[in-house]
């Protein structure tokens, strides 16, 4: 009877132990997660973080676009202001890339248009209207053009 | 093992989640996103893009770019004729009045489109995962006949997924909140999306569900809430500078841009304010958009939309033969029911009912669907659950502030511990009371029981070091034990039930503790404000009866004058916290003064600790409102 007992307690704290163990390896694996996300989440608020400010870097160069070759003291400062920005922007690993010219490709642009191909190659970004950014190797929006058809 | 995933096969959008670690998790795609559009484009060059990629290029290829097949999946021909209507690209009647898609000649049923999408989703998992996926719960409209319904598991099966079940949406959104535990309740969900908006009425009893009743509009959703505002703040553009931008694309596609971000900023705040700096220009030059929305305008600007709620709403309680108050919860499902005008609306219809929300409303259904996949392929029915506590828990101290020593949701069991100290020179017990409740100040919250630790060896106040210890074992019940670190002295209580309120007990106490948030910040600083100005006293008059009467004469009068004063403001419970504060300083510069005349007049020997404070010193030493015994 005792060692009857002794057996079935024995069983049960190496169920237990077991569970116990499953529970650390649960929670261990748990953290990893947690931190590999952490540092994905940290990743993401940069990432949405950089595609607002590029709407205001938009509206500069909206202005920019507006004045042309102008200068004047307060057009410069304005001009220099934007020049900061870009490489801050730079810095921090977002770059903007060409797209006027090259083919159509939906993983970088964003179609808003089309227009007669007339002499340009069919299919291919004869405008942007909005430019296109990567941030390190990722899109981090596409370029929205217009496309020769 | 192979894992099984839950899908919400959308309209508009799509979603997968998956069981891991016994918890659902929303999959992002392999572009980062949680929602996947449910478009599908075929090119030129006879590529397929699914997805956002399908979206980008539709402008250039409307014809062959196919979304919503969801409207027309296991449908006849003869049925979709107003769908037809709405979509760019080509619908023709296949064999036996069947609906195909004709994509550059070649015809395409509804359901391998789905498939692409349903494909696109598995492998995207099948990545994030690092296993293979193949089973799969995908979810439908209450609403779809048998036609509809197999069409979606066909589209499963060409997708090359073994469909364990296809259930419907708003079951698996009562899934996501473990409803199916209730016995014998009604189940209201309310589903506005992006562009359709369903009502349905569930009764669920022994972890089955049964739809009593669906109605809704299939035209209806967040997307016409943008509209209004595209509308309105083009229209008043238009009078004041006479151009209209819904006739400049460039223009239009940034107006459409910044309504939906304002449309979304406006559930979390009053007023926003949409932006578009150089917009258009003309003969005068460039020409700025920038205009105030407040909440109440767009609440104004939308109200017939949230008005076009109420009719299907009451339908479906009409038809279930219910009223409102037969309702026993509510489910919010859909991005657009985030908008504050849309929860009113819900909680004035069902009576002022409470609606469930926590998940995530674009992903709750998919997360359901997760839920009945991870059961039905076996890997959720050995979870252990494990509870957390509803509220928080700790002891009263100093002054009447609850010191939380158990946070409220942390998964038991769980035990902590602080080490308090008394409040007064020569305490020898002290009274523990263990409570529970948000709120900062005791006796706005619940007492769960009382005990009293004696012996304590007589020493000044702050020097005494009890250690209080709560454990709340895996049944829900708490052992609080206090023990003095010097004599090993130890006294506890143990409370049962304390983590088995009633729901609406629990929510009416969190409640509580927000309504009251500001309130009792105050109370709790004026709290803090006494205790500062009790301590310093106490400091000051322990320094003075040190100095005898090495001290100034004039200092000591005016000390002792401030001493008295700030006894009798704690004594009234005085709420004159800038008295107070003011006080305190002028005691701590007093302080500063007697302990600069005491170096001076003593010998290095017998060096004084005038700097040690009671609160918050190097050894984390709480004062606590252990009261003096006897």
């Amino acid at each position: 009877m005792a060692e009857k007992t002794i057996e079935t307690l024995e069983q049960d704290l190496k169920t237990e132990h077991g569970l116990y163990l499953r529970a650390l390896a649960d929670f261990d694996n748990y953290r990893r997660r947690i931190d590999r996300e952490r540092s994905q989440f940290g990743t993401e608020a940069l990432r949405d973080f950089m595609s607002e400010l590029l709407d205001v870097v938009d509206d500069l160069e909206r202005f920019l676009d507006f004045v042309g070759k102008e200068t004047s003291p307060f057009i410069d400062g304005i001009r220099f202001v934007y020049q900061k920005l870009q490489s801050l922007l730079e810095r921090e690993g977002v770059r903007s890339f060409e797209s006027v010219g090259k083919p159509f490709d939906p993983s970088l642009h964003e179609a808003v248009a089309t227009v007669p191909a007339e002499g340009k190659t069919e299919g291919s970004v004869v405008q942007e209207a909005r430019r296109g950014y990567k941030f390190k190797d990722d899109v981090l929006r596409p370029a929205r053009v217009v496309v020769a058809r | 093992m192979a894992k099984a995933v839950g899908i919400d096969l959308g309209t508009t959008n799509s979603v997968v989640a998956v069981m891991e670690g016994g918890k659902p998790t929303v999959i992002p795609n392999a572009e980062g996103s949680r929602l996947t559009p449910s478009v599908v484009g075929f090119t030129r060059t006879g590529e397929r893009l699914v997805g956002q990629l399908a979206k980008r290029q539709a402008v250039l290829n409307p014809e062959n770019t196919i979304y919503s097949a969801k409207r027309f999946i296991g449908r006849r021909y003869s049925e979709v004729q107003e769908e037809i209507k709405n979509v760019p690209f080509k619908v023709v009647a296949g064999p036996n009045d069947a609906v195909r898609f004709d994509i550059m000649g070649k015809l395409y049923a509804p359901e391998e489109i789905s498939a692409l999408v349903l494909r696109k989703l598995a492998d995207d998992a099948t990545k994030y995962l690092g296993e293979k996926v193949n089973d799969a719960v995908i979810t439908v409209p209450a609403y779809f006949n048998d036609a509809q319904r197999q069409a979606t598991k066909d589209a499963g099966k060409i997708a090359g997924l073994n469909v364990l079940r296809i259930i419907n949406e708003p079951t698996a959104a009562s899934l996501a909140y473990g409803l199916d535990k209730k016995k014998n309740e009604t189940i209201l969900v309310f589903d506005l999306g992006g562009g359709t908006f369903d009502v349905s009425i569930l009764d669920v009893g022994d972890g089955v569900f049964e739809v009593k009743s669906t109605a809704g509009d299939t035209h209806l959703g967040g997307d016409d809430f943008d509209k209004r505002i595209v509308d309105w703040v083009a229209s008043e553009f238009q009078r004041e500078n006479g151009i209209d931008l819904r006739k400049d694309r460039q223009a239009l596609q940034r107006l459409i841009e910044a309504a939906e971000k304002a449309k979304i900023e406006l559930s979390g705040t009053m007023e926003t304010t949409i932006s578009l700096p150089f917009v258009t220009a003309d003969a005068t030059g460039p020409k700025h958009l920038e205009m105030r929305l407040t909440r109440a305008k767009f609440d104004h600007l939308t109200a017939e939309l949230v008005d076009r709620c109420v009719g299907p709403f009451k339908q479906a309680l009409g038809d279930a033969k219910l009223t409102e108050r037969d309702i026993d919860e509510v489910i919010l499902v859909g991005g657009a029911t985030r908008m504050p005008s849309v929860q009113t609306l819900v909680r004035r219809l069902t009576g002022g009912k409470e609606p469930n929300q926590s998940v995530n409303p674009d992903e709750v259904v998919a997360v359901g669907a997760a839920i009945q996949a991870g059961v039905l392929a076996g890997e959720v029915k050995d979870v252990v659950l494990l509870d957390v506590t509803p509220l928080s828990m700790g002891l009263e101290t100093l002054g009447g502030v609850m010191t939380k020593l158990i946070e409220r949701n942390t998964t038991i069991p769980v035990r902590r511990g602080e080490v308090f100290s008394t409040a007064d020179d020569n305490q020898t017990a002290v009274d523990v009371h263990v409570l529970q409740g948000e709120r900062p100040l005791a006796r706005d919250n619940r007492t769960l029981g009382h005990f009293r630790l004696e012996g304590i060896r007589m020493a000044p106040r702050g020097v005494p070091q009890i250690e209080v210890t709560f454990d709340i074992d895996a049944n829900g019940i708490l052992t609080a034990t206090a023990r003095d670190k010097d004599t090993g002295r130890e006294q506890k209580i143990t409370i049962t039930g304390s983590t088995q309120l009633a729901k609406e007990e629990i929510d009416r106490m969190v409640r509580d503790a927000d309504s009251h948030a500001d309130e009792d910040r105050r109370r709790k600083e004026e709290v803090e404000a006494r205790n500062n100005a009790d301590a310093m006293a106490h400091q000051v008059e322990k320094q003075l009866g040190e100095l005898g009467d090495r001290a100034p004469v004039n200092e000591r009068a005016r000390a002792e004058q401030m001493i008295s004063r700030v006894r009798e403001l704690v004594r009234t419970q005085s709420t004159d916290v800038n008295q107070l504060r003011q006080l305190t300083n002028d005691l701590q510069q007093i302080l500063y003064g007697l302990a600069a005349a005491a170096s001076q007049a003593q010998q290095p020997e017998t060096r004084t600790e005038t700097q040690k404070t009671g609160t918050g010193g190097p050894d984390d030493v709480i004062d606590a409102d252990f009261r003096k015994a006897g």
